[in-house]
């Protein structure tokens, strides 16, 4: 397959200066978004996903967060070497991203239709206010909000959390992106309007070509949703693999554990669940060697000393461990 | 909205009720009135014809006699139970007549209407002064946090707040005006202000103002400056600034065009009051610049027992609060689109 990639991620490492010191919540992260695709990034809260987006989105909390190196081509162009002003065009035109939470990424004091509209104005000048109220309606019917010529002339307080969220996919999707990056989109909602706003990005996805990469710590919308998977722990890639793969023959460890964590329909009732034992390695002093020692039950010297690098499973399929054969 | 506001108009009358009620029962119940006052005058005459009709008043209690004071009771109407002489005080108000002055045996209305033009000078020239510094300042003091600026600016106003504007008032009089003679010593406009040009004329009131202004601003900007700096930096962290940069936004529109009017709101519910606090006036910055306005008015009044002017100010200083606090929520309701009135 002749799959023309569309953004590449080269050894990503970006850190967080605190006033304990400096962290790398981010560290050598490749993985690259073709066309069309749905990549999804998934791991436990503070595993580096989020900040890994918006490092591509150079959206980092200032003057904290940084990009210590790495590379983030789009079309081959890095976008960290980008001067503000050209970074501004790609936001929001080229590439797009929807936030966890709806009921605070909108501005209480803009109407909807206002909110739209500013995307078409910063990317689209030639546009003018009328055409622009024009696809800012059809942007809200093309995500499914009812009424849209009344919805648009509305506040955001007068909208749900899932008509919010489709708000944002609106915004989002307004210039045609050609990656949207969706960050936890359906954490905070509720679970029948979890499915319908996969099922519109899914099928917006179908109608436009743009490629999606979906941050999530549920595994469950990553095998519906995703074509691709990468499972970060603390930091680092553990695993990367196409959806099929990752959930019939997961090699690392945090994998596998994740994946005998889902409670199944078919276990017995009543049964304890699977954990995987122990928290998260604090960032601030990383064990040496694998991350994930001190949870893993494979663990053996090699672990304590050497950091596993990423290795090559078969040609889509990569693992980050020492004992991957073996296990 | 409209029956909003109507219905806290309405709640006005309730309110300025009370507060006079309050303030006209102190008036009856402390000691010390006009006819003390006629009654100490009238011994103090005595005193100085004292040499004629020989020391017997001396040692009088009162030079009057029982009935002049009953009179004299009479005419200022202490002789009628509280409660029936608010409301004749109350019904006088109704057709705007404050009363006579028991010291200038003035109309207190004339004398008020006197010092109005020059509290309200200072009044609304103060609020929007405080805005016109504080606002832009304030996000100044947000998108540079922690730079020199920033930090600078929170010492001078810091000490601008711990400084009582009298005391300001004071250094500003001793030097600028006495010792150096960049301003004028004090009082509102020159004596030869009706000989001068319009524009010679307008030139004196400001050359008159800027001391008294800057000693009644100068402990106003810390509250201000801080709340527009705190919530526009809140403001700055929220979600929809984000999403707004994620848009495509630059940070400076991102701050000018989604965060700055968020950041208004509680600016907004302070600007009725603000304006209404500073038209009451400071009596001791008045004191300090020789300026005839409400403050010094009130203050003399109230030292001196003349009742119907410190009711007569009282009664503008509070409608001013009240329609103030209306004002206010007239501002919050126009830059925030999720208050509702009904």
């Amino acid at each position: 397959m002749a799959e023309e990639t569309l953004l590449e991620i080269k050894n990503l490492v970006t850190a967080f200066q605190t006033e304990a010191g400096t962290i790398r919540a981010v560290e050598d992260v490749s993985f690259s978004v073709k066309k069309g695709q749905t990549i999804g990034l998934v791991g436990e809260s503070g595993c580096g996903k989020s900040v890994t987006s918006l490092s591509i989105m150079r959206l980092l909390p200032k003057p904290f967060g940084r990009i210590e190196s790495g590379e983030v081509l789009l079309d081959n162009q890095d976008l960290l070497k980008l001067p503000a002003n050209e970074m501004q065009h790609i936001r929001g035109n080229r590439i797009s991203m929807i936030f966890q939470e709806p009921m605070t990424a909108l501005n209480p004091v803009h109407r909807i239709g206002k909110q739209i509209g500013e995307a078409f104005m910063l990317h689209q000048p030639e546009m003018d206010e009328r055409t622009i109220y024009k696809e800012s309606i059809e942007m809200l019917r093309q995500v499914g909000i009812p009424a849209p010529e009344q919805r648009v002339q509305e506040y955001p307080h007068q909208l749900s959390g899932g008509m919010r969220q489709r708000v944002m996919i609106a915004i989002a999707l307004a210039c045609k992106p050609d990656i949207l990056i969706a960050d936890e989109p359906t954490t905070a909602l509720d679970v029948t309007i979890q499915a319908q706003i996969l099922e519109l990005m899914k099928s917006l996805q179908t109608a436009s070509g743009m490629a999606i990469i979906f941050i999530t710590h549920d595994l469950g919308v990553i095998a519906e949703v995703c074509d691709e998977v990468v499972v970060m722990y603390a930091g680092k890639i553990a695993e990367k693999a196409p959806v099929c793969d990752l959930f019939q023959s997961p090699k690392h460890p945090y994998t596998q554990g994740l994946l005998s964590a889902i409670p199944k329909l078919e276990n017995p009732p009543k049964q304890k669940l699977q954990t995987i034992e122990g928290t998260v390695p604090d960032l601030m002093n990383l064990p040496a060697g694998c991350r994930f020692q001190n949870r893993c039950s494979y663990m053996e010297a090699p672990c304590q000393s050497q950091s596993p690098l990423l290795e090559k499973v078969n040609s889509t399929h990569f693992v980050s461990c020492h004992r991957w054969k073996e296990i | 909205m409209t029956s909003y506001f109507i219905r806290r108009l309405l709640l006005v009358i309730p309110t300025f009720l009370g507060i006079t009620l309050v303030v006209f029962t102190i008036t009856r119940l402390v000691p010390g009135g006009p006819i003390e006052r006629i009654i100490a005058q009238a011994r103090q005459m005595n005193m100085s014809e004292g040499n004629t009709s020989g020391g017997s008043s001396l040692q009088d209690d009162s030079p009057l006699s029982p009935d002049q004071i009953e009179e004299l009771k009479k005419f200022y109407g202490f002789d009628k139970p509280i409660l029936i002489s608010y409301l004749d005080w109350l019904g006088k108000i109704l057709v705007l007549d404050l009363g006579v002055s028991t010291r200038y045996y003035d109309p207190v209305w004339e004398i008020i209407k006197d010092k109005l033009p020059v509290s309200a000078y200072y009044g609304i020239v103060t609020t929007i002064l405080t805005y016109l510094v504080c606002i832009p300042l304030g996000v100044l003091k947000a998108i540079k946090h922690k730079s020199f600026i920033d930090s600078t600016s929170s010492i001078i106003v810091l000490i601008g707040y711990a400084l009582p504007g009298f005391i300001v008032a004071i250094i500003l009089f001793v030097w600028p005006a006495a010792q150096w003679d960049w301003f004028p010593l004090g009082g509102f406009i020159s004596e030869d202000f009706e000989d001068l040009t319009l524009a010679e004329q307008i030139w004196d009131v400001i050359h008159h103002s800027v001391l008294p202004l800057i000693a009644y601003m100068i402990g106003g900007f810390a509250t201000m400056t801080f709340l527009m700096k705190n919530t526009l930096m809140d403001h700055l962290a929220s979600d929809y600034i984000r999403t707004a940069i994620a848009k495509g936004l630059s940070f400076r529109s991102a701050v000018f065009k989604h965060a700055f009017r968020n950041s208004l709101i509680p600016l907004a519910t302070h600007f009725g009051n603000n304006i209404s606090l500073f038209l009451a006036g400071s009596f001791l910055i008045e004191k300090v610049f020789n300026i005839d306005g409400l403050g010094l008015l009130g203050f003399e009044s109230l030292v001196e027992r003349d009742y119907p002017i410190v009711l007569g100010v009282l009664v503008i200083t509070s409608i001013l609060g009240l329609l103030g606090n209306i004002l206010s929520d007239f501002c919050v309701a126009l830059v925030d689109p999720r208050v509702k009135f009904d």
